[in-house]
């Protein structure tokens, strides 16, 4: 039918048509018929091996029809590759999936496919103890070599890769290029890839967001990582959905307990009790990894530092008490709390303050 | 014989002199009214016919002309009642005087020849008082007159009353004595009241002290509005000259009330967030100021900010930067003064819990960022300060903190905008308006301070444009502790009011 059947030393080519029909995908991995059969079938042959509709048939036909040349150029002027399943750059933690994918695009250093990767991910609901931990932990496991893996969603994703922004951080998207979502972090992926990060999505670039496809994206965070951190869960979070898949395909599962009285922890705690480790000290991930672990330098904080700092709590001190229990004035206790802020000591959450260290 | 009168009107907050032209001629009884006149000025026809008649003197029979020059302004209202009357009655013999030609005569007149009031007299009194006039104005109307010295200001009751004046030899009407408001003492409201927001206080402390906006976030219920509404009182009192200029805006709106003379407290303006673009800067038919000329001086506050209209936030930008408004219509150009502190107040999100401790948030993540975003940068550019204003902890301890009352933070806020208008050589110098160069130059940053600056910027996440807003806010802390030198606690405390940035 076209010239694609002939020139089978470019099987990359035969996948990359089928990455651009997403609907053919599901008969794909039921059927088990070769990849250039269905590249290169007519909707009625696809209508009888397939048994489906003829309105599906034409569909899938009418997606694979498509001009490979063109698509390449495309590709190439926004600085994106297509990695097939047979490629050699296609990481073999990806063919432990029951269903792999065909292949996926990507925009930036494909190299750190080939690094230790660890996912950190959580609910985009959160709290800022979740988003803190996140950054957290995610800085330090990028500075000690490793690369984080998360999903780009607002809340605990974002913060993972920000705090892993500068030592490359690969985002998988549950879109095409052309559809990032989140909007409001089309930014960040300009920063991932400018500081040598990765994008990474199975939909080709016109494919529109839909809500299935997160949990699609979800068993290839689950796949591609050595071990799946969730900060912040509620009762029913997709992170959860990441955790049981990592789970399915024995990846190592860590969940940061939160306060008992924390409704975005609950998902944590009862993954905990299923057995994951809970963890509490990014240090032991470190060792586990087999990595050198991190010592954080003490803080030196001046008297008045100091006794400003006794008087804020762990769980949270509202600006208006410290300044009556400190016994300041507001000018001095709003200069205090900068320089406290500046050295790591305290985090501002909602109307309170709270003690870091 | 052509009657000529002198009777005032306003544009913008200008009052001149209109000059009233009355001709009598034989013919068919006729009245016609020319001089770009409005619909209110045109019937004046009726109501001055009826308001001779009932004061016992006859309406003229013949052919009037009534010419308002000069005829290129266009004019409004029903301030030249008066000075037709008088000139109909003058023209038809029925009133002899030569005096006359010394009076300026303003009122509306009902059809029982009472004296009503108009809107835009302190305007057209001073525009008398620079060209030596005297003044006959409705009683209604004598505390605006009473405000301006040297000022000679006669107040009638009625029709009847001034043709006696005008025509008797010694003046018929007692003058109006000359009486300089005083400021009332006492506000209802104190800063004393609110125990607690300590941060909120001392940031208002800030922004009165160096005139800059502040853009309060904090759940409903928190005490925005009660904070806001105390911002009046710690700033300085108003001078004579400030207060004139005041009241001459509320003259023009026609706001003054009637017995309590000239503004002399900083005004406090609070519109709802369902006004109009011409109701917030000015404008309409008949142009008139709107909310931000009425706050001239003071405070406006807008509350749910977010909830404007895209429309009225925009125009709000210029006069901010300006000090005044230009409305621009087809027939007129106007220009009022728009110079005060901006003060807005929003949830945090739709739902307005967000980061609150004891109430869960409802709002997906999408629409807080859409809420948010309604705020233009631009117009966030305007807020030097952004403060988070909790809802009150309770607790014994801060039962025993004694609220420092208004009366205090006023002397400090007044001192330091004496070194402000000193540095800037301006009565009306103050921090907020520095330009990046003159931030250079006032805000002198030793090695230490250098160092935090760009530490705090690094690690607080502080943007760019954050950078002068901050040293701003530090010189007006700086200058309220008598300070020349920028210090690094003056910057550390100014890093704590860029909340929306930091922690929203």
């Amino acid at each position: 039918v076209s010239d694609l059947g002939r020139k089978k030393t470019e099987p990359n080519l035969v996948w990359l048509k089928l990455a651009f029909a997403p609907h053919l995908w599901k008969y794909f991995y039921k059927s088990k018929l070769t990849a250039t059969f269905l590249a290169t079938a007519s909707s009625q042959q696809l209508q009888e091996v397939l048994k489906i509709e003829l309105k599906v048939a034409e569909l899938i036909e009418q997606q694979l029809k498509l001009d490979l040349k063109a698509k390449l150029l495309e590709l190439q002027t926004k600085n994106t590759v297509f990695i097939s399943r047979e490629h050699p750059k296609f990481p073999d933690n990806l063919k432990e999936l029951n269903q792999p994918p065909l292949g996926f695009f990507a925009q930036g250093n494909l190299e750190l496919l080939k690094k230790i990767k660890v996912a950190i991910v959580g609910a985009r609901k959160c709290t800022s103890y979740g988003r803190q931990i996140a950054f957290e932990f995610s800085q330090t496991l990028a500075e000690a070599g490793v690369v984080v893996i998360s999903g780009l969603a607002v809340g605990i994703d974002t913060q993972a890769h920000l705090g892993a922004l500068k030592n490359g951080t690969i985002a998988i998207l549950g879109s095409g290029f052309n559809h990032l979502y989140p909007p409001i972090n089309k930014s960040l992926t300009v920063e991932i890839v400018k500081n040598n990060g990765l994008l990474l999505t199975e939909y080709p670039p016109s494919w529109p967001v839909k809500a299935q496809h997160f949990p699609a994206r979800n068993r290839l965070i689950a796949a591609l990582a050595e071990c799946v951190i969730i900060v912040e869960a509620a009762a029913k979070s997709g992170a959860l959905i990441t955790a049981d898949l990592a789970l399915e395909l024995g990846r190592e599962v860590m969940a940061v307990p939160g306060s008992i009285k924390n409704p975005f922890a609950t998902g944590c705690h009862s993954l905990i009790k299923q057995g994951a480790y809970p963890l509490t000290d990014i240090n032991e991930l470190l060792s586990m990894l087999r990595l050198p672990s991190r010592v954080e330098s003490k803080k030196q904080l001046s008297e008045a530092e100091s006794k400003f700092l006794n008087c804020i709590d762990f769980t949270g001190t509202p600006l208006d008490l410290i300044i009556a229990k400190a016994k300041v004035t507001p000018n001095e206790a709003l200069s205090l709390l900068t320089a406290l802020e500046l050295k790591g000591c305290i985090k501002k959450e909602g109307s309170k303050l709270i003690r870091v260290q | 014989m052509v009657v000529i009168l002198k009777s005032g009107a306003t544009t913008g907050l200008n009052g001149y002199i209109v000059k009233v032209e009355i001709y009598v001629s034989r013919g068919l009884s006729n009245f016609l009214l020319v001089g770009l006149a409005d619909t209110a000025v045109k019937e004046a026809k009726q109501r001055v016919r009826a308001a001779i008649e009932n004061c016992h003197f006859k309406f003229p029979k013949g052919r009037i002309t009534v010419n308002l020059a000069p005829a290129h302004i266009k004019k409004a209202g029903a301030a030249f009642d008066l000075a037709i009357a008088i000139g109909l009655l003058i023209a038809s013999k029925q009133l002899k005087t030569e005096t006359v030609t010394e009076y300026l005569l303003a009122g509306e007149l009902s059809l029982t020849g009472e004296l009503r009031p108009v809107r835009g007299l302190l305007p057209v009194a001073i525009a008398a008082q620079k060209a030596n006039l005297k003044l006959i104005l409705p009683v209604a109307n004598q505390s605006e007159a009473a405000a301006l010295k040297g000022l000679k200001a006669y107040a009638a009751r009625n029709l009847a009353e001034v043709a006696e004046h005008l025509q008797s030899q010694t003046p018929f009407l007692v003058p109006v004595k000359f009486k300089l408001s005083q400021p009332k003492q006492t506000d209802e409201v104190d800063f004393a009241d609110i125990k607690g927001q300590l941060q909120a206080k001392r940031a208002l402390e800030i922004a009165a002290a160096g005139g800059h906006n502040v853009l309060m976030v904090g759940p409903p219920g928190a005490g925005k509005t009660m904070l806001a509404r105390r911002l009046p009182t710690i700033l300085p009192p108003l001078n004579e000259e400030e207060a004139i200029e005041v009241s001459k805006v509320y003259s023009v709106a026609g706001l003054l009330s009637h017995n309590g003379g000239l503004i002399n407290k900083r005004p406090f303006r609070a519109p709802h967030h369902t006004i109009s673009p011409a109701g917030l800067v000015g404008g309409g038919s008949n142009t008139r100021p709107g909310e931000i000329s009425l706050s001239h001086l003071g405070v406006l506050f807008l509350d749910e900010l977010p909830e404007f209209s895209k429309n009225v936030l925009q125009v709000l930008r210029q006069p901010l930067e300006d000090g005044v408004v230009t409305i621009a219509r087809a027939n007129s150009v106007q220009t009022y003064p728009a110079r005060f502190i901006l003060v807005g107040a929003m949830n945090p999100c739709p739902c307005g819990y967000f980061g609150d401790e004891k109430k869960p948030c409802l709002c997906p993540p999408g629409k807080i960022q859409a809420y948010r975003r309604r705020l233009s940068g631009p117009l966030l550019d305007r807020f030097d300060i952004h403060i988070a204003v909790p809802r009150l902890a309770k607790s014994e301890l801060l039962e025993d903190v004694k609220a420092e009352p208004s009366s205090v933070i006023a002397q400090r806020v007044l001192q330091a905008r004496v070194r402000q208008q000193k540095r800037f050589n301006s009565p009306f110098g103050s921090n907020s308006l520095m330009t990046p160069k003159l931030i250079k130059k006032f805000c002198p940053l030793n090695e230490e301070a250098k160092q935090f600056l760009a530490l705090a910027i690094e690690k607080l996440a502080l943007s760019g444009r954050a950078y002068y807003r901050l040293l701003k806010v530090a010189r007006t802390i700086a200058d309220l502790a008598n300070r020349d030198e920028l210090e690094v606690a003056d910057l550390a405390e100014a890093a704590q009011y860029r909340a929306v940035e930091r922690y929203l």
